[in-house]
């Protein structure tokens, strides 16, 4: 080999170390014989060698990160990262930037460029994560945006449009979560009644985004004032947006909104639907909250259809991914509640078993004492939260677990509690739900022709007939046809269960009970022809599942059917007195009729 | 670079993106060192060194939104490094304190110590900073970081073979640098 074969790169390569080896030898002997490419050479490795050679000064490396964090949090574009956040649903990292920022909003300015931004970024953060607390100096979440929002002057006429869209966003979410929901509902419709001013200017995405957000929360409160058809309306409205604006993940969290309104409006099938498609979504974007959600509203569907096991399968499923996202969340004591009434579901299917002692009977009992302990559970939670509803919810399972225990003095100071609470709060819902337990304890302790009056009579004048109006009346409020049926079937034994029964107006409650529960009827029936399919395998699960009850794998069917049976039942006693009475089975069947 | 990526790997990079600091304060202690080792052999002080590593995660971190996923995370951090450190080394003369105009002795028979060597004072402040950015790029990353040519390639975005004439190209350079 010759000087001039070992072209530039052949002798680069060779210092380089990737030479095949008979091409390396070539060269090797080469160099071995000729000094100056083997000073090439050299010159070459000493490069490489001073290159690639750490000075001799070189320490350890200084861990840098507590610096590097603190320059990113000041650089990081918070408001804009948060929006974004949101609006795609990672409420994982929406929590970790709000975690630490949160002194930006306990310090804020209101005169700070992106301050209502901020603040109503922070709202939504709050309502959409259901976070009661973040480590901040103890105060709730709901106190540091109250205390925030208050710093804004009250004249307005200064600020930008966006910003009075920000600060009436945030001032919704905190009527929201102060149970103001019309107050609420006003805040909210300012956002699109503002829209085709906001939509004057170039149409930016984060409008859209708070023209979405503003429709969804107004459906929000509508539907905690039982304005189901509205609430469907407004959501609706929002995921058109949603979608339009391409926010798949903001979309698919308003679904689930709509799957919960459909379920309220008894359309149980469209849900599922819903729920399915969101889930997808969801699932794929880590948003544990409202794959929870949708478990849950699965779980209550399962519900009504009478499979109780799958149900609490369900519940126990989305308490799980609760937990991921706060271990005290809110929703967790939702669900626990949900399982208590699911356990007294269990407790009343299982107790013709035992007592035909295919059971044992205390296993009646250990149902009972575990939902008990749920509810414990869940109390705790709602303690920490202002949440009447979730507390009125409590004491309303408790009043009907005492009720199947006959213990109806301790069912009565429940069902009167969980009452207050509703009237309170002008919520009708529980309200109703409440009056109708009271009426039922009335009928159940202080039936016809005993002189033993109950204690409620002091209160309600009429007994069980004035509370079961009082229920229709409140459940007439709201545009949840179930509750409203269920209040009319109520009323309508009310009027029955006295000493002289007003059978004219029973059938008119009747007959507007069974209008409304057509369609839930329907599917009640469907479930029923599932009754008959043989049992599955055993419970499973940390809660208390004893191994000699099997579970079910269909349903019982809804109960609401069995109820309305009982009150024709009742009526063709009343018609024709010689009829056979078989309403004390049918009694027995509708006791686990409940909300 | 081409890992095989497992769920978990593609969680931590979802964390990366979405700014998710448990993930950065992985990334930052998994490449960290490197970037260390990197700042005190080219840049030649701590506190250049350090304020090298720092500018490359904030940079890093305010501009994650460009970051695709069509390539490693690393891959991508790399790219970030190897802009500030060539911009860096090739505008030395905004660090004066590090030049030299005194002579030196560029034999090569005298050993000096890492920092000290005459041969590491001519590369370091006079011959790097003349080399084009990629051929600046190519060479700490064969040279220094110790790559394969195939991650090479998929760093700088070049094909193998060019990487190879690239490099082919910087040590020719700073061979005849040494020579004057």
């Amino acid at each position: 080999m010759k000087c001039y074969e070992i072209n530039k790169y052949r002798l680069y390569d060779y210092v380089d170390g990737i030479l095949e080896a008979p091409e390396a030898e070539k060269i090797a002997r080469h160099l071995a014989s000729c000094v100056e490419c083997r000073n090439e050479e050299r010159i070459l490795r000493s490069i490489v060698f001073e290159i690639s050679r750490l000075p001799a000064t070189a320490e350890a490396g200084t861990d840098l990160w507590p610096s590097i964090q603190a320059r990113m949090q000041e650089s990081e574009p918070f408001v804009s990262l948060l929006a974004e956040s949101l609006a795609r649903r990672q409420l994982s990292i929406a929590t970790t930037l709000v975690s630490r920022n949160i002194f930006r909003i306990a310090d804020l300015d209101p005169g700070d460029e992106n301050a209502a931004a901020l603040l109503s970024y922070f709202a939504q953060w709050m309502h959409l994560t259901g976070s009661a607390h973040i480590e901040f100096a103890g105060f709730s979440n709901l106190t540091l945006l109250k205390s925030t929002y208050r710093k804004f002057p009250e004249n307005r006429r200064h600020l930008r449009l966006i910003d009075c869209v920000h600060l009436r966003l945030a001032a919704g979410f905190v009527a929201l979560h102060t149970e103001q929901y019309d107050a609420a509902i006003r805040h909210f419709l300012f956002v699109p009644a503002s829209e085709a001013d906001l939509f004057a200017r170039d149409a930016q995405n984060e409008d859209a985004d708070l023209l979405a957000v503003a429709l969804h929360a107004a459906g929000h409160a509508y539907r905690r004032k039982g304005e189901y058809k509205t609430a469907l309306s407004r959501t609706e409205e929002a995921i058109n947006i949603a979608i339009h604006h391409n926010r798949p993940e903001m979309a698919a969290g308003f679904l689930v909104s709509k799957g919960w309104l459909l379920f309220q409006l008894d359309r149980p099938s469209e849900a599922e639907v819903l729920f399915d498609r969101a889930e997808q979504v969801l699932e794929a974007n880590g948003d544990h909250l409202s794959v929870g959600n949708i478990k849950s509203a699965v779980a209550r569907i399962r519900q009504r259809q009478g499979m109780y096991d799958e149900a609490v399968d369900l519940q126990l499923t989305a308490i799980n991914r609760y937990e991921k996202c706060d271990r005290r969340h809110g929703n967790i004591a939702r669900s626990l509640v949900n399982i208590a009434l699911l356990q007294r579901f269990i407790s009343l299917r299982e107790l013709p078993n035992a007592q035909a002692g295919r059971v044992k009977a205390d296993v009646i009992d250990a149902f009972r004492q575990e939902a008990f302990c749920n509810l414990e559970k869940a109390e705790a939670i709602y303690a920490s939260r202002q949440d009447y509803r979730g507390r009125g919810n409590v004491r309303l399972v408790r009043a009907f677990i005492h009720m199947d225990q006959q213990r109806y003095e301790e069912a009565l100071m429940e069902a009167r509690e969980s009452c207050n609470l509703g009237k309170q709060n002008r919520d009708y819902v529980l309200t109703a739900r409440s009056l109708i337990l009271l009426s039922r304890l009335e009928n159940l302790k202080n039936p016809p022709g005993n002189s033993h009056g109950l204690q409620t009579q002091d209160l309600y004048p009429g007994g069980a007939r004035r509370l079961a109006q009082d229920a229709v009346e409140a459940a007439e409020r709201t545009q949840d046809q179930r509750l409203i049926a269920h209040s009319y079937i109520w009323l309508g034994v009310a009027l029955l269960e006295t000493c002289l029964p007003d059978v004219a107006e029973a059938q008119e409650c009747y007959a507007k009970a069974s209008a409304l529960l057509a369609r839930s009827l329907f599917q009640n029936d469907a479930a029923r022809e599932m009754r008959a399919l043989p049992v599955e395998s055993p419970f499973q699960g940390g809660l208390f599942r004893p191994r000699h009850v099997q579970r079910r794998r269909a349903g019982v069917g809804d109960w609401i059917g069995d109820e309305l049976k009982l009150l024709e039942t009742k009526l063709n006693i009343n018609r024709q007195p010689d009829a056979p009475d078989n309403s004390a089975d049918i009694q027995s069947a509708v006791s686990g009729g409940n909300q | 670079m081409n890992d095989k990526r497992s769920a978990s790997d593609q969680e931590f990079v979802n964390g990366v993106r979405q700014r998710d600091e448990k993930s950065w304060e992985d990334l930052y202690y998994s490449f960290a060192p490197r970037l260390q080792r990197r700042g005190r052999r080219f840049l030649r002080t701590s506190d250049r060194a350090d304020d090298y590593v720092q500018n490359v995660f904030l940079r890093a971190w305010a501009t994650i939104d460009t970051f695709r996923g069509d390539s490693s995370i690393h891959t991508w951090l790399y790219r970030v490094a190897n802009n500030l450190l060539i911009d860096e080394i090739r505008h030395s003369d905004r660090h004066p304190q590090h030049r030299t105009d005194e002579p030196v002795d560029t034999s090569l028979h005298e050993v000096g110590t890492a920092d000290t060597s005459p041969v590491v004072q001519i590369l370091l402040d006079q011959l790097l900073p003349l080399l084009k950015p990629k051929e600046l790029e190519v060479l700490i990353l064969r040279v220094f970081d110790e790559l394969t040519w195939t991650e090479i390639a998929e760093i700088t975005d070049t094909p193998e073979t060019t990487c190879r004439d690239i490099y082919a190209r910087s040590l020719k350079t700073l061979r005849e640098g040494l020579s004057r």
